[in-house]
């Protein structure tokens, strides 16, 4: 009779990195399947694009480095399809393989793998051809070959353009369901329900969705009642651009956000303020990935509000006990 | 599917049976060195069930002393005593019964118990609370609530006695919440009752202790199961030793609970369940126990649970790299930073886990529990606390060395 032995505990939660990463991507399909019916093929190209380049290179380089594949846990697969829903419909294909693949490795490889990277691999990625190739990134320009019909203008193009006065005319329904943009940013509804699915499958934790949420709706709050003429109200800043994508998905990566529950508030109001300071007096029309990539610096250090590891100390009223 | 929450406390009913008498018992002799002392008494002498082996130290069963042999438990060798154990039991007559305990002096009570074998401290000073827990510190164990269940009379005796023999201030009697009305019965005005939510972590004596801690001012605080309580009400009143331990066991049945000799085998314990190659014999439970490698181990006091798993439900880590997800941390309950600690224990950096303040671990296996990466945190964390013990214990030699 041969026993197995082995440490404590001898049971285990029935969770793994894989069933964290398939829910994740379960809650992102909706949203991709919406994005295909809206801006047709080329939508199903870039996303089928993106997520082949981030798998195919996460293999190669893990290859090189002589380090364990790790492809079948699906965090590439989410990369790619983060990486592409914050692309306009129009980018060309070259870009698209060369973000994935900056995405897997600068933001993730060279620092080790999965669960090494100090900031959100898809945002590196994103925030490197951002600043390298803006045109591809200006939404109100390049989506007008795509979306039929008058309100066919990125609104927060329009919000810095022309102030509160030019958003005027976009109705909460624009918003919800008619709202330009890049691929994932359209369907808001569908990525509210993919982040509460999240919640709900204890993927992610209601800390930061919750204070994003608060510091956005705060510090537009603040722009707005300084001055309602220049700067939109807050339900404007909270529906448009990659709002929703960020709170629920982008900003709750494991690795590059805080995990303590008083550090994840911090960290999630110090998201949602930065991005409307960012849209408010930036250059760029959306702020939030810049505002998250920042937060994701201070992380180590958010880390540490946390209580003080205590020892209990028990007297036990007899001998013998360990 | 209906979702089950593995965490949660078994509140379920099981009586308590009779295990059958043991053949042999293996009794290991804690707090005893070979080397330095010796041992009076030799193989083939007859033993009777409480005599005194060593100061302290008493035994369970009449029989004839088979063999002197070492045993290794955990991480440590204890000398053990096997003993053939003959068909009557004779009790040794220094066991003494006392029937109006309240009068007498509680040192002269606290002697007699010690001599039953309940083996409690030598004496107790200005205590302000004793903690008497009622609570199963496992999922799988239902001992605790059991003996509460079929010794309702008994308890308030118990109470009465613990009161008289540590001088406390105040006792407190810990249950689950499922024996609210059971709990405020017998507690009478005796004792505080504790009432615990029936999951994991709350039953274990820290965790009651800090919980208690934030309702009471805790003070001197002493921790007692129920088990105990009973035992010594039985040992003053009746002049019966504390021999036999109830322990839940986990096989085919599901849990079924046992009055078993305390140095009982597993292999006579566990012969009608029929365990195959690549299971697991695991003592103490399923989150804090120990995997035997062998079922030649003996029963001992601290042991609550026995519970074999089948292959198909044995946990294989796989210690793959960790996606800092934080739910170590998060579940933690002494507030480590596990993930660190982990990363500085794979790579031997012993004093940044010191640093982290890892001895205040107390191994309750939540985080291996919750760990999507399948890493075994426990051992490493365990791991770090012995070299941390051991590099103290070099530093130590060394500063005496210089001196």
């Amino acid at each position: 009779m041969k026993l197995i032995v082995s440490s404590p505990p001898h049971w285990h939660e029935d969770v793994d990195e894989g069933k964290l990463h398939f829910n994740i991507i379960l809650a992102l399909l909706p949203a991709v399947i919406f994005a295909v019916i809206i801006y047709g093929i080329h939508a199903a190209r870039i996303i089928t694009l993106s997520i082949t380049t981030a798998v195919i290179s996460e293999f190669l380089i893990r290859k090189l480095f002589r380090k364990k594949d790790t492809i079948l846990d699906g965090s590439a697969i989410i990369i790619g399809i983060l990486f592409a829903m914050l692309l306009s419909p129009s980018t060309p294909y070259w870009m698209v393989i060369v973000g994935s693949f900056l995405c897997i490795f600068i933001g993730r490889e060279i620092f080790g793998g999965l669960g090494c990277n100090p900031l959100n691999p898809v945002l590196v990625g994103w925030a490197i051809t951002r600043i390298a190739w803006p045109a591809y990134f200006d939404l109100n320009l390049v989506t007008v070959n795509y979306i039929k019909g008058e309100n066919f203008r990125y609104p927060l193009t329009l919000l810095k353009k022309g102030g509160a006065e030019f958003i005027s005319d976009l109705s909460l329904t624009d918003l919800l369901f008619r709202q330009v943009g890049s691929i994932g940013a359209a369907a808001i509804l569908l990525l509210f329900l993919g982040g509460l699915f999240l919640l709900w499958r204890k993927v992610i934790t209601w800390e930061i969705p919750l204070s994003f949420t608060i510091g956005i709706l705060f510090m537009s709050f603040i722009f707005w009642i300084g001055n309602n003429e220049l700067y939109a109200n807050p339900l404007f800043h909270l529906l448009t651009g990659s709002v929703i994508l960020g709170i629920f998905f982008l900003s709750t990566e494991y690795a590059s956000s805080p995990f303590n529950r008083w550090g994840m508030v911090v960290f999630g109001l110090g998201c949602g303020m930065l991005t409307i300071i960012l849209r408010a007096w930036s250059n760029y029309p959306d702020g939030i990935v810049f505002a998250i990539i920042i937060m994701n610096l201070f992380t180590p250090l958010l880390d540490k509000i946390k209580k003080k590891p205590k020892s209990i100390k028990v007297s036990y009223m007899e001998r013998g006990l360990p | 599917m209906k979702k089950v929450n593995k965490l949660l406390l078994n509140g379920n009913e099981t009586k308590i049976m009779d295990a059958p008498e043991p053949q042999e018992i293996l009794l290991p002799l804690k707090d005893f060195d070979m080397e330095k002392e010796k041992l009076k008494i030799k193989e083939g002498t007859r033993i009777i069930t409480g005599e005194q082996i060593i100061p302290g130290f008493y035994s369970t069963v009449t029989g004839t002393l088979k063999n002197i042999e070492s045993l290794l438990i955990k991480d440590k060798t204890f000398t053990a005593l096997r003993i053939e154990v003959s068909e009557e039991d004779e009790f040794d007559p220094n066991i003494t019964q006392e029937a109006d305990f309240m009068e007498k002096d509680p040192e002269e009570i606290l002697k007699k118990l010690n001599r039953a074998n309940l083996g409690f401290c030598k004496q107790f000073d200005k205590i302000n609370i004793v903690i008497v827990s009622a609570v199963d510190t496992e999922p799988l164990v239902t001992v605790n609530q059991q003996i509460l269940r079929e010794n309702k009379e008994i308890v308030s005796e118990g109470l009465k006695l613990i009161k008289h023999l540590t001088q406390a201030k105040k006792i407190i009697l810990a249950v689950p919440e499922y024996l609210y009305n059971l709990g405020t019965e017998v507690a009478g005005d005796l004792a505080d009752v504790f009432f615990v939510k029936p999951y994991y972590p709350n039953g274990l004596p820290e965790i009651l202790t800090q919980n208690i801690g934030s309702k009471y001012d805790i003070g001197n605080s002493l921790f007692l199961k129920i088990e105990k309580l009973i035992a010594s009400v039985f040992a003053i009143k009746e002049g019966k030793p504390f021999i036999s331990k109830v322990i839940s066991i986990s096989g085919n049945n599901g849990v079924e609970n046992y009055r078993v000799r305390i140095g009982t085998l597993l292999k006579e314990l566990l012969k009608d369940i029929d365990i195959k190659d690549n299971e697991k014999v695991i003592v103490g439970g399923p989150l804090k126990g120990f995997a035997c490698y062998d079922t030649e181990f003996p029963i001992g006091e601290d042991i609550d649970c026995v519970y074999v798993q089948k292959a198909d439900e044995v946990v294989h880590k796989k210690n793959r790299q960790c996606i800092n997800c934080g739910k170590c941390v998060r579940v933690c309950p002494v507030n480590l930073d596990v993930n660190l600690i982990s990363r500085f224990a794979e790579f031997s950096i012993f004093e940044k886990c010191e640093e982290l303040e890892v001895t205040a671990c107390f191994e309750c296996g939540l985080c291996a529990y919750y760990c999507p990466s399948d890493r075994s945190l426990v051992q490493f964390l365990h791991f770090a606390k012995k070299e941390i013990e051991k590099i103290k214990e070099a530093e130590n030699i060394e500063g005496e060395v210089n001196q």
